[in-house]
């Protein structure tokens, strides 16, 4: 569910199909596990994500406290529109960058 | 811990050998046989008429059955083994004095477990013993297990059932008057994380809210029990519950999802002021609530984006006010009601909508709205808590 790789100094992490009450804890301890590390600039790309339940919402805030913690920043791209709603309903759209394209996020950090 | 040692040292269920044989001579020779397995319970039944009362009283956990006996057959008595609820799993070994294919093929048909020439030697009786009667021991346990996992699972059925009633009961009645309110809630487990409210506030401010847990099960359901006692106890400490940003404020302190087991809620807050007709309210994270003017199928969605209640310390809550007109219908509830499957596609807020835009005048009132998500994901089982609130606005009243 998760594909991962290092691109400009930038550590992507591609999530793809639900993040709804079963997907929900298993994708945040992947993605804990894998962006564990101090001072990381880690983006989220969003373009294989269906669905996020108001549960999965916690992988998000839980991702971006683990970076936060560490010093390092988080951001997000190519959210698809039911997705981009609800991260617009939580004001996580204000509380985490969030690029449409992933080239144009990888430039911003 | 090898075959032999299993068998014989469990306490609870002793190795109990029950012989069935109309001669002494094989009821003495077994007895001897036996003598070094002191834990062993041996028990000899001379009289086949016997066997079956003997053995009920008994419980054995393999029976030594003779084939030839005055007066009955000893398959006729296996059969009876095999249907007498006491008996029916307990191993039978059959003791014949021949070996003859065809009536070894008979008894097995007919229920045995086993066979075996008599007198057999010492060390094969005993190693048989001891093995049917492991199995029978194991079968024992086992149902054991079970009754007693069925009889938690009862316990813990009525407990959640009863967790649910009160649940239930905090929920507010229906409403008749200037402010009318109708709702419909379904969980989607035994018990749920949304829960909602309504209250006046003074005799001029009247709240409503609904907030959805994240999570379903007990764990949700307390948090959710938690937070409307709060709210309808109206317990924050220095906060005016008008002030629906001020509340979101206070919760978002007093719930943070690191004291509360990583568990956090979205919720819809609003105050209407029955002079000014105004509506005040804010959202945490929640879905919109959809303000319909009389006439008009065009929704107002109202909804201040922001976090859910517990995620982030600090966070400031937005409010907005709208005028309310006479004869408006507004619709506040949990993502459950629309985030469904339908032709394996996400329904979104916007598929929603117009299932609301006309009034619902339908004999089952709101459950006609369940009834047709329900419709339109193609079964009756939620996957989320539903929860849907009306509220009608008769300013002229």
């Amino acid at each position: 569910m998760i594909k991962s790789r290092e691109e400009a100094g930038v550590f992507v992490c591609s999530i793809e199909g639900r993040l709804d009450a079963v997907a929900a804890d298993l994708v945040a301890a992947e993605l804990l596990a894998l962006v564990d590390g101090s001072g990381r600039k880690v983006l989220l790309n969003l373009s294989g994500l269906d669905y996020v339940s108001s549960l999965g919402l916690r992988v998000f805030v839980r991702v971006a406290k683990t970076v936060k913690a560490a010093d390092g920043v988080l951001k997000l791209c190519c959210a698809r529109p039911p997705v981009q709603k609800v991260l617009e309903i939580s004001a996580l759209d204000t509380l985490l960058d969030h690029h449409a394209d992933e080239a144009a996020a990888i430039a911003s950090f | 811990m090898d075959e032999a040692t299993m068998a014989d040292n469990n306490p609870r269920y002793p190795v109990r050998v029950l012989l069935v044989d109309d001669q002494r001579m094989v009821g003495e020779a077994v007895r001897r046989m036996l003598l070094d397995e002191p834990s062993w319970i041996y028990q000899y039944c001379q009289h086949p008429g016997e066997a079956l009362a003997t053995a009920e009283a008994f419980q054995p956990t393999v029976i030594l059955q003779d084939l030839v006996m005055p007066g009955i057959d000893g398959l006729s008595l296996v059969d009876s083994y095999r249907t007498n609820p006491l008996l029916k799993d307990v191993p039978t070994i059959v003791l014949s004095s021949q070996e003859e294919p065809l009536v070894k093929a008979d008894a097995f048909s007919r229920g045995a477990h086993d066979y075996l020439v008599k007198l057999p030697d010492r060390i094969e009786l005993l190693a048989r013993i001891r093995h049917h009667s492991k199995g029978y021991i194991h079968l024992i346990e086992r149902n054991e297990a079970f009754r007693a996992l069925d009889e938690s699972q009862k316990v813990l059925a009525a407990e959640l059932s009863e967790a649910a009633d009160y649940v239930r009961s905090l929920l507010p009645e229906p409403l008749a008057g200037s402010i009318s309110v109708r709702w419909d809630f379904e969980s989607c487990s035994s018990v749920g994380g949304d829960s909602f409210g309504y209250f006046w506030i003074d005799d001029d401010h009247f709240a409503i809210y609904l907030l959805d847990v994240c999570g379903h099960g007990v764990g949700a359901a307390l948090l959710s029990v938690s937070v409307i006692n709060t709210i309808n106890g109206q317990t924050l400490r220095d906060v005016d519950f008008r002030e629906p940003d001020r509340v979101l404020e206070r919760l978002n302190d007093v719930f943070d999802m690191e004291r509360h087991n990583d568990m956090y809620f979205t919720i819809w807050y609003g105050v209407y002021n029955r002079h000014s007709a105004n509506l005040r309210y804010a959202t945490g994270g929640h879905p919109p609530a959809l303000l319909y003017a009389a006439g008009n199928p065009e929704p107002q969605q109202l909804v201040t984006p922001s976090m859910p209640i517990g995620t982030m310390l600090d966070m400031s809550y937005k409010v907005k006010d709208v005028q309310v007109e006479d004869g408006s219908r507004l619709y506040v509830f949990s993502d459950g009601v629309y985030e469904v499957q339908v032709n394996n596609e996400e329904m979104t807020l916007d598929d929603f909508i117009p299932l609301l835009s006309s009034p619902i005048d339908h004999l089952n009132g709101l459950l006609s709205i369940r009834d047709e998500v329900a419709k339109l994901q193609g079964f009756d089982q939620f996957e989320d808590d539903f929860s849907l609130m009306e509220i009608q606005f008769s300013i002229s009243a």
